[in-house]
């Protein structure tokens, strides 16, 4: 084991994805010798999106996944982006096993970039109406902060990844710092019309989005481009388009001059010194080599992915936290939360037969949630928010063999009609018995133990999604779509990606992780800014208030260190 | 000298051929999950070109139609679609010796067409052979509509639109 002075940093990011990326780049850009530990490979911009320029038949399954592919990883296949163009960036099930003691789809992203490579790019900012959730509605813990906390670093990180969006001006979704929007389409812009004749508190907006449509300068120094609508995000874009750590953070780190990327390098555990009373340092096992290191710093962050967070600190003990770093008060892997994404709805529409699209928009409409808002009026708890698009396509007439097949695919001409499509993202409730933990006898190669779930749906999201599917209808009717279908895709919690909690903000060491800052309460020079940190889950795609909140908290750990706090 | 030995020599080959007409030395390809002899693969190539003739269409794609649905089965399909596709190639040769008392290779034009509209429609054709056209059929027209000919010409397809619109006229 190698203790030598080399391995001293000012910091350690454990986790190179999109929150342990803007970790990075504030603490570099202030000057912090910055070890930054990810425990996939390295994916260079540009470089290694090996599939960026393939055309569609190119693909020698033209997207499909092999069938012994699917059937040696059953949980990964379930992923809407695991595709032939972007099965590299996600993890195998055979490659890393977890014990689902409750099913759970763990999507994971095992590399430099993590996530942020496939992600689906909507940002939607939170607004007090989520924050005070908890306590309004007597769940979880009072978060530790509010709107106006964040609102300066939502702003902070929008201009520097670039967001597309409109401002409009609704208080249960702040407009922040927006590049121009794509169109709604004719039949968006006419369920929106007809939404707003029914109900005065229910909105169908643009949604807003991570891709860069307007010229700055910051774009041209980053060295990202105009998005040219190709929609093949999750394959790595060659302009830059939309935002992903690896365009946009690593190379801003790399630039100051202070980043050290160590890839291959499963972290283990936390140091805790005991004399000194903090960390001190975090041990890892190289992927490659299984050898074990220690490296040292003043201040970690751990950015490992929510459920990965939750992992090291569970199994960083010690004398003085014999049940994981900052562990007092037991809460640690509990209180774990995501989304709720059963809910689907599809339609027709027959009208606006003389119109189309052309080009392709990396985005959709989006309905920010109308249940709950001011005041309690369901008997369920919270709400969801939703998606909504329309779409038209060619009609193709497939039927027939040999020649008149093909004279009939030839005769493709007419467009067919309309298809409207809506998909729940519902707020779940934190409890304690949606939790995670070790295994404690099954190790993985590396020796860390393996993480057990436990998370499940519960009474409060069976009567949201019957909800949803009411709701929806009626406004579905209200539109005059026909063709209604409503379905439950009954799906494990997980398959959302969108995870949350565990390691949970609050105002009381004894009943919360974090403080205010992100900082454990118990050991104050580790900072979790990830999903791991989430009080509640609300109901907004969560990437960008996790960025805020890492953002936040880099600049007030750096200030800290200056004080000498930390 | 030379030039008789040359004319020889062609007349032997000329020979050899007439006297060996279906003599075929393409190696056949391996799909690991789909045994086949050279005439059945032969066969497939055959039954993926008629069930959608490109006739006079000049359309470049990577693989021939047949390479593509033989992939696919291979690659895509569960063990037990696998298994039947396989028995209906196996059983292909018998079923045509039994309703045209020949072989694929000398089915004239309403014959193949006869065939077609059989195996589209007749629910006396035996499940395995069914299933071989429909499975054919299917990844044939897959690998048509997926062309770079047919998205780009007939389904609007644009690698870089560049662009989105959201209400454009439909033309005509």
């Amino acid at each position: 084991m190698s203790t030598d002075t080399s391995h001293q940093f000012d910091a350690i990011v454990i986790g190179a994805g999109m929150t342990g990326g803007w970790a990075a780049k504030e603490l570099c850009e202030k000057g912090l010798k910055t070890l930054l530990l990810e425990r996939g490979r390295n994916v260079e911009h540009l470089k290694d999106y090996p599939t960026t320029n393939m055309q569609p038949w190119e693909f020698p399954h033209r997207g499909q996944v092999p069938y012994a592919i699917r059937k040696e990883n059953p949980v990964i296949s379930k992923c809407y982006a695991y595709k032939e163009d972007a099965m590299h960036f996600f993890v195998k099930d055979t490659e890393h096993p977890y014990q689902q003691d409750k099913p759970f789809d763990w999507i994971r992203g095992y590399q430099v970039g993590g996530k942020s490579i496939m992600w689906a790019r909507q940002v939607q900012r939170w607004s007090d109406y989520d924050f005070e959730g908890p306590m309004r509605d007597g769940f979880a813990v009072d978060w530790p902060i509010r709107y106006k906390d964040l609102a300066d670093w939502y702003t902070y990180v929008e201009k520097f990844v670039g967001v597309s969006g409109n401002k409009d001006g609704l208080d249960s979704l702040p407009d922040g710092d927006f590049l121009k929007a794509w169109d709604l389409n004719c039949v968006e812009e006419h369920f929106q019309a007809k939404v707003k004749e029914s109900f005065d508190d229910r909105h169908v907006i643009y949604g807003r989005t991570a891709h860069i449509t307007e010229d700055r300068p910051i774009f041209r120094e980053q060295g990202r481009g105009l998005c040219q609508n190709r929609r093949l995000c999750q394959r790595g874009c060659p302009y830059g388009g939309y935002f992903n750590a690896n365009s946009t953070l690593i190379p801003w780190a790399t630039k100051t001059g202070n980043l050290t990327l160590r890839p291959h390098s499963v972290v283990h555990s936390i140091i805790f010194d005991e004399k000194e009373n903090k960390a001190t340092g975090v041990r890892i096992v190289d992927a490659e080599t299984k050898e074990t290191t220690e490296y040292f710093a003043n201040i970690i962050f751990v950015n490992a992915a929510t459920l990965n967070t939750n992992l090291v600190l569970l199994n960083s003990t010690s004398s003085r936290f014999p049940n994981g770093l900052g562990n007092d008060n037991g809460l640690l892997g509990k209180y774990v939360g995501f989304h709720n994404y059963r809910g689907k709805i599809n339609a027709i529409h027959e009208g606006h037969k003389g119109f189309k699209t052309e080009g392709i928009r990396p985005t959709g409409g989006y309905i920010p949630r109308f249940r709950n808002v001011y005041s309690q009026e369901t008997d369920f708890l919270r709400g969801y928010a939703a998606g909504f698009s329309a779409n038209r396509g060619k009609s193709v007439n497939r039927d027939g063999a040999g020649s008149t097949m093909r004279e009939n695919l030839l005769a493709t001409n007419d467009y067919g009609p309309w298809r409207v499509g809506s998909h729940m993202m519902g707020e779940t409730i934190p409890k304690e018995s949606n939790f995670v933990s070790l295994d404690a006898n099954q190790r993985d190669e590396w020796g860390i133990p393996l993480l057990k779930t436990n998370i499940d749906y519960d009474d409060n999201d069976e009567k949201m999604l019957q909800d949803f599917f009411e709701q929806f209808t009626y406004m579905f009717e209200k539109a005059g779509f026909t063709n209604i279908r409503t379905r439950d895709t009954k799906q494990a919690p997980g398959l959302d990606i969108h995870e949350m909690g565990g390691v949970r903000m609050g105002k009381d060491p004894e009943t919360s992780m974090l403080n205010e800052w992100n900082q454990l309460h118990a050991c104050p020079n580790v900072f979790v800014t990830d999903g791991a940190c989430m009080t509640s889950m609300s109901t907004q795609n969560p990437s960008l208030t996790f960025m805020a909140l890492t953002a936040r908290a880099a600049n007030y750990a750096v200030e800290q260190l200056k004080k000498d706090a930390i | 000298m030379k030039r008789r030995e040359a004319l020889q020599n062609i007349a032997f080959i000329s020979a050899g051929a007439a006297l060996l007409p279906a003599c075929d030395f393409a190696t056949v390809p391996v799909y690991s999950n789909i045994p086949m002899e050279r005439k059945q693969w032969r066969m497939v190539e055959w039954l993926s070109d008629i069930v959608l003739p490109k006739g006079e269409l000049e359309i470049t794609t990577p693989e021939t139609t047949a390479e593509f649905v033989l992939r696919m089965v291979n690659d895509c399909y569960e063990p037990e679609d696998i298994e039947k596709y396989v028995a209906g190639i196996q059983g292909f040769e018998q079923y045509l010796l039994e309703t045209f008392d020949t072989n694929f290779k000398r089915l004239d034009e309403e014959q193949t067409t006869k065939l077609l509209s059989e195996l589209d429609e007749s629910t006396a054709v035996p499940e395995n052979i069914k299933y071989l056209y429909s499975t054919t059929r299917g990844l044939a027209q897959q690998h048509f509509t997926s062309s770079e000919f047919f998205l780009t010409k007939y389904l609007d397809f644009e690698f870089v639109p560049g662009r989105y619109l959201g209400c454009v006229p439909v033309a005509g």
